[in-house]
């Protein structure tokens, strides 16, 4: 976790705990997708979603 | 980001090939640019912006004319001369080099005009050499410094205040969003939710049966109509900003006429009273509620707590032994076997013993509940003074509020009325006319918004009929697992959006107001609202009110401290992010180190102001560049900044004018300023070593 302040941290390590560990995979695949990958058109974008959501989630 | 280099080709008043390099140490992080009117300082500014987005700014006058004047007097018929800038700058571990090139021909008619549409190209150089030439430049520099954001980090310090205004609320917010990494959040949970879950739903109704079939189609049509819905909110909220910045511009004009000038500021505070007031008038009726919630089945109790306390009384009021007679002591005597006397206990007299306790206890447990019940009595007496207290507070605020409404439009009718002229009468007009729309507008939102919460009700209760399916089909059991996640994904995505959003929010009105506070000279304080507006607010009567009317000067300040608190913003996240990779960890934030390039930022400001901006404008970010005026580079901005300069020009202005020529003491030398010259007016950009 980035943010220095606990109190954003613990809520945020809560929140993230609280999945399964393929969820939270699958939660820190999209957020690099999401930030790597501006350039990416809307099926693209929508085709690369879904091959990480059939990979991560078996 | 750490601007390099800039070079410029018959850009606008800049002839020829000219090159800027910038400061870009820790300790000498500013440069200092010089320019007269019209030297070319906008200009300058412009080919920053220019250059990464093919975009000018509002205050460059004719915008499609970008070749220099002097390029294009040499073009001759079928001719063609290019504008160019090239901007180097370190970004990420890469060095990017940004060309934006425009063509233009001189026609077999004498006009010059474009030949196509101009063009960028951006290479970059990694740690280890090698260059590349990016494949999209455009969402390269996207990401690197978003368009949306250009106006935050290239302004015109004269117009930076526009940022202060209700139009720019939005901008405002997808900025600080934007620039601070949160914005991914939202775009995870829409993109999760109109991509994967959609098509995730339209799986399962393939393969799930008639049911999950028809739960899907539920489902897709309960998301199209929520894609109409925010379209029409966007839409309705662009149209509620766009009115709220006209009534801005119709007050700020009608303060300025002579004739109604103290009605419109009585009605700007009526206006402000009727506000608060009403504000007030809905933290009471909170508290009310959460008062009810808490203690309102006291107001139901009376007749019960009556009845207890009679029961209790009967109790009480019977064999008076029993209320003397201690439960323990009796047990006691049971256990020992023995009498008080020291007599051995009888099985009849161990009988009655035990009756005794038993009667002793209800009378012990009667006592209490008595005492109890009084407890009881007295809070509820001190919920119906609560209540009633709360209940006079509002009544006062409502009546508050009344009151200023009222004496709000008595005033605009007197604002309104003929005698005071044509131009009040016709702003009045026009006010009344906007504010109307206003009104309209917020009933719509409401109702879009309404529409929208049924929408994403339909949404989830179709997925969640789906999620309880009892499925047959692998393939279908499979689709709902992977649905299921993506919903639990998502949800976390939202909770984590909405603490960063209001953390970040947080963090930013507190850096704010600590910015302008060391600036500022008036006794106002500065914050950024829960819907990102920049808000002066001051005290009147202990009260914290909203700043009406704040100078232009003000406006300025309060904006160019916003942008100090955005760019520390970054670079503290953008320091938070690193320890998190050096420990292993994925940096939920990136944030990142920005550049601020101002044009005239004193200009508009008081020598008080002057001197606080250039102290602390050179500490908000990791590189500036200033471009001044002779008359904004006075003595106390000078002193508060000459330390941290690493370079310094001028824009020597030539120019065909007879008897132009004038000079400017830059760090104890005067240099030329404005040169006579024969030829077409260029600027050269000189640096003063």
């Amino acid at each position: 976790m980035s943010d220095k302040d606990p109190a954003i941290k613990d809520r945020t390590r809560a929140i993230l705990l609280a999945l399964s560990t393929e969820e939270r995979t699958l939660f820190s695949l999209v957020v690099r997708l999401e930030r790597e990958n501006l350039h990416l058109k809307k099926p693209e974008l929508k085709a690369e979603l879904i091959r990480i959501v059939e990979a991560t989630i078996k | 980001m750490k601007l390099l280099e800039m070079k410029i080709v018959n850009f606008r008043q800049f002839a020829g090939e000219q090159t800027i390099l910038f400061a870009a140490e820790r300790a000498k992080n500013i440069t200092v640019i010089h320019g007269y009117n019209g030297a070319g300082k906008t200009a300058l500014l412009n080919a920053f912006v220019w250059c990464l987005y093919g975009k000018t700014t509002p205050d460059l006058d004719q915008p499609n004319r970008l070749l220099s004047e002097a390029a294009e007097a040499e073009l001759v018929p079928g001719q063609e001369a290019t504008a160019e800038v090239r901007l180097k700058f370190d970004a990420r571990d890469f060095k990017y080099d940004v060309h934006r090139k425009a063509r233009y021909r001189r026609s077999q008619e004498g006009g010059v005009d474009a030949v196509d549409k101009p063009r960028v190209e951006v290479f970059r150089t990694g740690l280890g050499g090698a260059t590349e030439s990016v494949a999209n430049p455009e969402v390269q520099i996207n990401q690197i410094l978003p368009s949306n954001l250009h106006r935050f980090f290239f302004f015109n310090g004269e117009r930076v205040e526009a940022i202060a205004r209700p139009d720019a609320y939005e901008d405002v917010e997808e900025g600080v969003k934007t620039l601070l990494d949160v914005e991914i959040y939202a775009r995870s949970v829409r993109h999760l939710q109109t991509q994967a879950l959609a098509h995730l739903t339209t799986a399962l109704g393939t393969f799930g049966g008639a049911e999950s079939s028809a739960l899907a189609e539920d489902y897709a049509r309960a998301q199209a109509r929520e894609a109409e819905l925010l379209e029409l909110q966007a839409q309705q909220r662009s149209n509620e900003q766009a009115i709220e910045a006209e009534l801005q511009v119709i007050d700020d004009s009608l303060r300025r006429v002579g004739s109604v000038r103290d009605l419109v500021a009585k009605r700007s505070e009526a206006t402000l009273q009727a506000k608060n007031a009403a504000a007030n008038a809905m933290a009471i009726r909170h508290r009310q509620a959460r008062l009810l919630s808490r203690h309102g089945y006291l107001a139901l109790a009376a007749p019960v707590l009556e009845r207890a306390a009679a029961l209790l009384r009967a109790v009480d009021e019977g064999d008076v032994h029993r209320r003397n007679v201690s439960p323990h002591l009796v047990d006691e005597l049971i256990s020992s076997g023995t009498c008080l006397c020291g007599r051995t206990l009888g099985p009849s007299e161990e009988d009655c013993l035990r009756a005794l306790g038993a009667s002793a206890r209800t009378a012990d447990g009667a006592t209490r509940a008595a005492a109890e019940l009084s407890s009881l009595r007295t809070r509820r007496l001190q919920y119906s003074s609560d209540l009633r207290e709360e209940q006079a507070r509002l009544a006062q605020e409502l009546q508050d509020c009344r009151r200023f409404r009222e004496e709000t439009d008595e005033l605009s009718a007197k604002i309104g009325h003929p005698e005071n002229g044509e131009q009040a009468e016709d702003l009045e007009r026009r006010r009344s006319t906007e504010h109307r729309r206003l009104a309209e507008t917020k009933v719509e939102l409401v109702r879009a918004e309404r529409d929208l919460d049924l929408a994403r009700t339909a949404q989830r209760d179709a997925q969640t009929k789906m999620d309880k399916q009892q499925l047959q089909d692998e393939r279908a059991k499979l689709v709902q697992r992977r649905a299921q996640a993506v919903r639990r994904v998502t949800d976390a995505f939202e909770q984590i959006y909405e603490l960063q959003r209001q953390d970040v929010r947080r963090k930013l009105s507190d850096k704010l107001s600590e910015i302008w506070t060391s600036a500022a000279v008036k006794d106002y304080s500065a914050t950024l609202s829960e819907d990102f507006r920049l808000d002066l607010r001051k005290k009147v009567a202990g009260r914290d009110v909203p700043v009406a009317g704040a100078s232009t000067g003000e406006k300025q300040i309060l904006a160019l401290s916003f942008v100090g608190t955005l760019v520390w913003k970054a670079a503290e996240n953008e320091r938070a992010s690193r320890e998190d990779v050096a420990a292993g960890n994925v940096p939920l934030v990136a944030g990142g180190q920005y550049p601020l390039v101002m044009d005239s930022p004193f200009g508009a400001l008081e020598d008080d102001y002057r001197s606080k901006v250039a102290e602390w404008i050179p500490t908000l970010a990791n590189q500036v560049i200033v471009m001044v005026s002779k008359t904004q580079w006075r003595d106390e901005v000078e002193s508060a900044m000459r330390e941290r300069i690493g370079r310094e020009y001028v824009l020597e202005l030539h120019t065909p004018k007879a008897g132009a020529q004038r000079t400017i003491d830059v760090a104890g030398r005067q240099v030329p300023y404005v040169v006579e010259t024969t030829g077409a007016e260029l600027t050269r950009i000189v640096e003063v070593v």
